[in-house]
């Protein structure tokens, strides 16, 4: 019986595609990884005793635990809420909300974290307005504790997991939405049963995506941890990074074996189909919430004050001021480090269109792995195909210095005599599709658990062939899971940090080094000024986006 | 065919005849010129990027035949890429320019570094290479005291800044960053400090960062009022118009040198040492003071707001007991703070 399935499975018309994806994936992630397995079993098991003996491993492991979990749960609650919010109703101000809480994907966590301080840190500008409003003296609460970390893991990942379930949103079936509003349904109850229970895909899809963003965040943890001697995984794994003198690296390959734990464990959770596609048909008409709308707008808007905008503010006011910890007075101000940035930064012009280049080609890559990856592992029922999605999923759950390391290690040698791929920045495309792949994957692959296979069977009775299927029929229906997969891994690989500060040469510089050479060399203003230009770009990008849409909508 | 082979060689061997008689003074130009160091030169440094392309394009002024390629990054960062090349017997760096002495001496103990005696070290006091010439100084990194000018009392040694208001205190973590894990090993070692000297700041409720940048962030915002940290940074955000205020506290002060050494092997030999001459010539530690550095050669002068090279006392160790013993002090330290 399995037999006849397998032997059935191998005819299916996706096998080519899917060889070609499973050659890549080997190359960019398979092999990487393998290396890094056979080296933290290597040498008598060493690495692999000092990983289960000793009891700082286990206190790390314990607090990477409980932060992760803690900060994906908030933001999926965030994120849900946001998403049916913006989506499905009228909110009043729901663009200017999606785009404020999606614009920490465009800031490294390292300087997000850094702007979080200055916004809400000790001598932050919220804690000294507060101070000075209430009368109070000394400290109002730390972010230097386990609560600051979850808090800015959770808004790290928060845009990561509203993308996903936009797309899983707005594939949703209009007529289950309508005959449940018809029985005299609230918005809640439409909400609770029959929008959540139909957006399940979705939801396992981005609470994946969340714990895996925060589990393997590096930036966060350093910025805030190290002062509250909060150890965790990340920090430890570079605490033996740098251990020279001993196996270091062998202890971090070790190490990287326990980020592996909760990609596993979202493979094990149970994958049924949900059909809950109604192709063809327009999306609901957004729920009228009328007074409700704007109290929740009012809501929202102040929290995004509090946890978004007043961040990027400080980081604009770090930006601007002529000299790092000055009060922010008129006569502190300064165009100075927008000019230096934009100016007098060599090669900034270059880094950036590597990075345009690098971001597009991984975006697209990776979302060409995610569709037919996601179609393979929802249509054929291949025990391994699950396993080549626990693969693909492991190295954004890796934080990105042992990543590119186990890059080092593979691509070092030339893969063939004459051709080296070392120090290009074909190597740093590789590290791209290796490390985002998985945030096109979950998207697409809910997408597809949500659609029927009864369109593409028709599709096949009627002598169409697989491409001719995908292109006008399945394609179309994909788009929200495509913009979402497109738009994630174009944005986290355009201002990517860690990946680049190890594999980046003179000849193939990148945006993402660029923030981290300066922050890294003592120029935190230059860093932020290179933070807010990006910004600016982003918003400027969906404001032109927005108007050519209004544009094309009389015609 | 046959003919073809014979010709060749008859015909090479009659235009290297003219060549060489009818020019025969020529030769010593030519020979000069052979020598020349040409060809790409691999820099692996972790001096900010700005620094390190200035280095190059002067380098590059005299000696305009050699392509220099850059790998930058943090000194973490830089090492561990460098080191796992080496492990695999293909490291892609001509020239290392990075961290400290006890980080050469442990790439030396590894045999992964060249030896050259560059003819510049003469201008340069002894401690400051290692005598076999694997490595060379190029700059004074001190480490001192830098406070808040709008939140702190001005303090003077490293003993009154073991009894400044508690938690007021912001130090780099050894166990994140290597300049503070060589502080660690040489002020333990300092009389009259030693690891009592830790266990008072431990007491104090010192705050723990992970690197340098993050120390003269701090002191800047007022979020600590004192810190501990790398003079160029405190005295570049001094000179910005940052509130602070930089002290060489009068026990002395331990510092790094960011050496410069030839990786074994290299392909560019040649390049390579002339690289090592040329950041220790006059010309290449003018280059270093004119972007903010103390360099090490008496005969140049620091840049504004340093002390010269002669008032500093210096506290140090040897760099080889400093590498032996660096991952011991690491560990005693993380347990001492609790990390």
């Amino acid at each position: 019986m399995r037999w006849k399935d397998l032997s059935k499975g191998l005819r299916h018309p996706i096998i080519p595609w899917l060889v070609a994806v499973a050659a890549l994936v080997t190359l960019t992630h398979v092999y990487p990884l393998w290396r890094l397995l056979q080296r933290a079993l290597g040498g008598e098991g060493e690495n692999i005793r000092w990983l289960l003996e000793t009891p700082r491993v286990h206190l790390a492991l314990r607090h990477s635990l409980w932060v992760s979990a803690a900060s994906a749960a908030l933001a999926l609650g965030a994120a849900l809420l946001l998403a049916v919010l913006t989506t499905q109703t009228d909110l009043p101000g729901r663009g200017i909300l999606r785009l404020l809480f999606l614009s920490p994907l465009v800031i490294p966590p390292q300087v997000l974290a850094l702007a979080w301080i200055q916004w809400a840190g000790p001598v932050g500008y919220l804690q000294q307005g507060l101070r000075w409003i209430l009368g109070k003296q000394g400290s109002l609460w730390s972010l230097y504790t386990p609560a600051g970390i979850i808090l800015l893991l959770a808004l790290f990942v928060l845009p990561i997991a509203y993308l996903t379930l936009v797309a899983g949103l707005s594939r949703l079936s209009k007529q289950a939405q309508e005959a449940a509003q018809l029985d005299g349904a609230n918005l809640l109850q439409v909400w609770l049963y029959v929008t959540l229970p139909l957006l399940r895909p979705s939801v396992a899809a981005a609470a994946a995506l969340a714990f895996l963003g925060a589990w393997g965040n590096f930036g966060i943890p350093a910025l805030l941890g190290i002062p509250g001697r909060y150890l965790t995984l990340p920090t430890l794994l570079y605490q033996e990074v740098i251990n020279f003198s001993g196996d270091g690296f062998g202890r971090s390959a070790a190490l990287a074996l326990l980020f592996g734990l909760p990609a596993l464990f979202f493979l094990s959770w149970p994958q049924r189909s949900q059909e809950g596609l109604d192709p063809g048909e327009a999306p609901p008409d957004p729920y009228r919430l009328g007074w409700l709308g704007w109290l929740l707008s009012g809501i929202l808007f102040a929290a995004a004050l509090l946890v978004v905008l007043g961040p990027l503010l400080a980081m604009a006011a770090t930006a601007l001021l002529r000299a790092y910890g000055l009060p922010l007075t008129w006569s502190n101000l300064t165009l100075e480090h927008f000019r230096m940035v934009l100016f007098d930064l060599e090669r900034a012009r270059r880094a950036t269109l590597h990075s345009l280049g690098l971001a597009g080609g991984a975006a697209l890559l990776c979302s060409g792995i995610g569709t037919i990856l996601g179609y393979a592992l929802t249509r054929l029922k291949v025990p391994l195909l699950a396993l080549l999605s626990f693969i693909v999923d492991l190295p954004y759950a890796l934080p990105g210095l042992i990543f590119a390391l186990s890059l080092i290690l593979v691509w070092l040698p030339p893969p063939l005599p004459g051709l080296s791929l070392y120090g290009t920045l074909w190597l740093i495309l590789m590290a791209y599709l290796g490390r985002f792949s998985a945030l096109a994957l979950q998207p697409l692959q809910a997408a597809w658990r949500s659609l029927d296979t009864s369109l593409e069977e028709a599709a096949s009775i009627d002598g169409a062939s697989l491409l001719q299927t995908f292109r006008h029929i399945l394609v179309p229906l994909l788009a929200p899971a495509l913009t979402a997969a497109v738009l994630l891994v174009f944005l986290q690989s355009f201002a990517e940090l860690t990946l680049s500060a190890l594999l980046v040469t003179s000849r193939s510089e990148t945006f993402g080094w660029l923030i981290f050479g300066l922050q890294q060399g003592g120029y935190t203003q230059q860093a932020a000024a290179l933070s807010t230009l990006l910004l600016i770009a982003l918003f400027a990008l969906a404001a032109g986006i927005q108007a050519l849409r209004r544009h094309a909508k009389p015609s | 065919m046959v003919r073809r082979i014979t010709v060749r060689p008859l015909s090479l061997l009659a235009v290297l005849c003219s060549v060489a008689f009818a020019q025969p003074f020529a030769w010593g130009s030519l020979s000069s010129a052979w020598a020349k160091p040409s060809g790409t030169l691999r820099l692996y440094t972790s001096q900010p990027d700005a620094d390190a392309q200035k280095t190059v394009a002067a380098f590059r002024e005299v000696y305009p035949e050699v392509s220099v390629e850059i790998f930058r990054s943090g000194t973490e960062e830089v090492i561990s890429r460098f080191l796992l090349e080496a492990e695999k017997g293909s490291p892609q760096a001509d020239v290392l320019l990075v961290a400290d002495a006890p980080t050469f001496e442990l790439l030396k103990a590894r045999n992964l570094l060249e030896s050259y005696c560059s003819p510049e070290a003469k201008a340069i006091a002894a401690t400051y290479y290692d005598p076999d010439c694997h490595y060379f100084g190029t700059k004074i990194l001190a480490t001192v005291i830098v406070y808040n000018t709008a939140k702190a009392q001005p303090i003077d040694s490293w003993a009154a800044l073991a009894q400044v208001p508690e938690g007021q205190l912001v130090m780099p973590s050894p166990t994140y960053s290597g300049a503070a894990a060589y502080n660690l090993g040489v002020i333990t070692r300092t009389p009259g400090l030693g690891w009592e000297w830790y266990e008072a700041l431990k007491k104090n409720k010192a705050v723990l960062v992970q690197g340098n940048g993050a120390v003269a962030r701090n002191v800047a915002s007022g979020e600590q009022s004192y810190g501990m940290v790398v003079d160029f940074l405190a005295i570049r955000s001094r000179n910005e118009g940052s509130p602070v205020e930089v002290v060489y506290p009068k026990e002395g002060v331990p510092l790094i040198t960011e050496p410069v050494g030839i990786v074994k092997g290299t392909p560019n030999l040649e390049a390579a040492q002339a690289f090592v001459d040329f950041l220790l010539s006059q010309k290449g530690q003018e280059v270093a003071a004119g972007m903010g550095y103390m360099p090490l050669r008496q005969d140049v002068t620091p840049p504004k707001g340093f002390p010269a090279l002669s008032e500093l006392k210096i506290l140090s160790v040897p760099a080889t007991e400093l590498a032996e013993s660096r991952e011991a002090d690491k560990a005693r330290f993380a347990k001492l703070f609790g990390e």
